[in-house]
């Protein structure tokens, strides 16, 4: 993508040669980020995969004479409550978590950035007004919105990715407000408007590129937080209904179990706990890479 | 002062009605409708018929809303269906284990994450500064649900050293009130450093420093009062993902909240506690909100003329 950025519109202090993001973890020694970027290529293997390992029916077909096994080299993860292999449902749990997670934050981030950045570019009463709106819900529990979309709109996969994906547009929002409203002032877009460029083609050739960089650091992060929202509204029972192998509605079905056999609720939060920490991680590292002054900071 | 606390406090008339149309119209899209979710499944077309009639729910919506508000300023807030209980008894009743349960996770996080956002800001880069990072990824990757059914496991669990469900003593509100506060204390600490850094590093700060004031004096009594002004700030801001969490918290220890109380009635379709806990929990976000912009206008009187 760095390639299609016209060199004028590259802004102060940004290089314009760069090592890639792997490299770059390698170069500084970031072996915690590094480690996190693989263990999220491995989480989106299994995602793809998933289908080809087990079938749906192993993930979900109630065996009550394999109830609640320990960890053995049949099940490598013991079996749950309903003896079905752990392995199974932890791994079709990451493809319905990518999916969530993606797709919430694909609905988040075009409404958001659509939004945040008409504002930024038409500054004016109703702008101010809508940016009201946005600082509003940010305010807002989310949790609670999305509990809200979710009753409105029945539990099911799909609406939890609405209702994860609704409750996140003024993130982005907000994230974008500012910088489109100060780039619109700046050189190379006025030379751009001067020539006859319409408002559509500055904001998408010129502007939007421009923050591309802010874009990717905002999803790997919105990723980690659209997982941690779905689990627990899953968890409540807002989410897919059971024997769905989703990661919070394991945990929610299995607690009964907790003191007796761990290892029913261990696998499927360790995973979450993981893949989580890893979107975070990796986050912090890429915001540090395409910004490197802001290593250190909050 | 006070002229500027009533300013802020006016704010509270037009955000609350705001907040409540919203709610009304987002929870009045669901299919159905409320009288078809009270009737049940299996109820017939004219029994349908006779609970919108007598819910009012066959006029128009901004009829509809009319009423509603009316009602909610006599602070009624509807009965629900499966009870026939007024809502405000149930809010009543859950309530106070909801704040009883916020209260200790912010002074958990506030009475660690002050003090160690502090000793960071004064050893930076340092071992504790390094942890501190560290430990605030781990706190906002961390599942409340996992974290509070872990620390269930261990303390309730092996050791048996503290209940693990309920509410009456104080120990049984101890799993809760960690499980909630903890990921805020990391959090909390990051907000705090970064604050004192900033204030640090300003004139005055040595001038107090040139003049001859002891250390102690200069960070506790000048720069902590103004490092205080964007944490309440942020605190403000947290108190919604606080409540968001708190939801979840209550389910796991069968704390009996609000948050439960609120989930309790989407499973049994019970519409008007839904609305009216919703409702609650929004006017107690704007009200902890407007309370920070006063704490922060008495922190900074500057503020108050903006």
């Amino acid at each position: 993508m760095a390639s299609s950025i016209p060199a004028s519109s590259i802004p102060d202090g940004a290089a314009r040669a760069r090592p890639g993001f792997a490299a770059y973890l390698l170069r500084e020694g970031r072996w915690l980020a590094s480690i996190a970027a693989l263990a999220l290529v491995l989480f989106a293997l299994a995602a793809v995969v998933a289908p080809w390992l087990y079938s749906w029916e192993t993930a979900t077909r109630v065996q009550l004479g394999s109830a609640l096994l320990a960890p053995s080299p049949a099940h490598w993860l013991g079996t749950d409550e309903l003896g079905r292999d752990l392995v199974a449902r932890v791994v079709w749990g990451a493809r319905i978590t990518l999916v969530v997670a993606v797709s919430s934050v694909a609905i988040a981030l075009v409404a958001g950035v659509a939004l945040g950045a008409v504002c930024g570019f038409y500054p004016g009463r109703a702008s101010s007004l809508g940016m009201g709106l946005v600082d509003f819900m940010l305010a807002f529990p989310r949790t609670l919105f999305a509990i809200m979309l979710v009753t409105v709109a029945g539990n099911s996969i799909l609406s939890l990715v609405l209702a994860i994906g609704i409750s996140t547009i003024p993130v982005y929002a907000r994230l974008f407000y500012a910088p489109v409203m100060a780039m619109r002032r700046r050189e190379f877009v006025l030379a751009s408007r001067a020539i006859g460029a319409s408002d559509t083609r500055l904001l998408l050739a010129h502007i939007l590129p421009n923050l591309l960089s802010l874009l990717i650091v905002q999803s790997t992060l919105s990723l980690a937080e659209a997982i941690l929202i779905g689990s627990g509204l899953s968890f409540l029972g807002l989410g897919p209904p059971p024997p769905t192998p989703e990661w919070g509605v394991m945990i929610a079905g299995s607690r009964a179990h907790i003191v007796a056999h761990p290892h029913v609720i261990l696998a499927p939060g360790c995973a979450l706990f993981l893949v989580i920490l890893s979107f975070n991680l990796v986050g912090d590292a890429l915001r540090d890479y395409v910004d490197p002054r802001s290593r250190g900071r909050p | 002062m006070l002229r500027y606390a009533l300013r802020r406090l006016a704010w509270l008339v037009p955000m609350l009605f705001g907040v409540s149309i919203a709610i009304f119209l987002i929870l009045h899209f669901i299919p159905g409708d409320p009288a078809r979710m009270a009737a049940g499944p299996d109820a017939s077309e004219e029994d349908v018929q006779q609970i919108r009639a007598n819910y009012g729910l066959d006029r128009p919506l901004y009829v509809q809303y009319a009423i509603y508000a009316r009602k909610v300023l006599h602070g009624d807030l509807g009965d629900s269906f499966a009870t026939l209980a007024p809502v405000s008894e149930g809010i009543a009743r859950t309530l106070p284990a909801t704040l009883e349960l916020t209260t200790a996770a912010l002074l958990l996080a506030v009475c660690l994450g002050v003090p160690i956002g502090i000793f960071a800001a004064l050893h930076p880069r340092s071992a504790a500064d390094s942890a501190l990072t560290s430990l605030a990824v781990l706190g906002i990757s961390m599942p409340g649900f996992f974290l509070g059914l872990l620390l269930m496991l261990l303390f309730a669990g092996t050791l048996g050293w503290l209940p693990p469900t309920g509410r009456g003593t104080w120990r049984q509100l101890i799993l809760p009130a960690v499980t909630l506060g903890l990921p805020y204390v990391a959090s909390f600490a990051r907000l705090v450093r970064a604050s004192m850094l900033d204030v640090l590093s300003e004139d005055y700060i040595r001038t107090a420093r040139a003049k001859g004031l002891p250390v102690r004096r200069v960070v506790y009594k000048h720069a902590l009062a103004n490092a205080a002004i964007p944490t309440v700030t942020t605190f403000g801001m947290d108190f919604g993902r606080l409540l968001g969490g708190a939801v979840i918290v209550e389910t796991v220890f069968a704390w009996p909240g609000m948050g439960r109380y609120l989930i309790e009635a989407i499973m049994a379709r019970d519409f008007y506690v839904v609305q009216g806990t919703i409702l609650v929990f929004a006017a107690l976000v704007i009200v902890v909100n407007l309370a920070a912009d006063v704490v922060n206008g008495f922190l900074d009187p500057r503020i108050q003329y903006s």
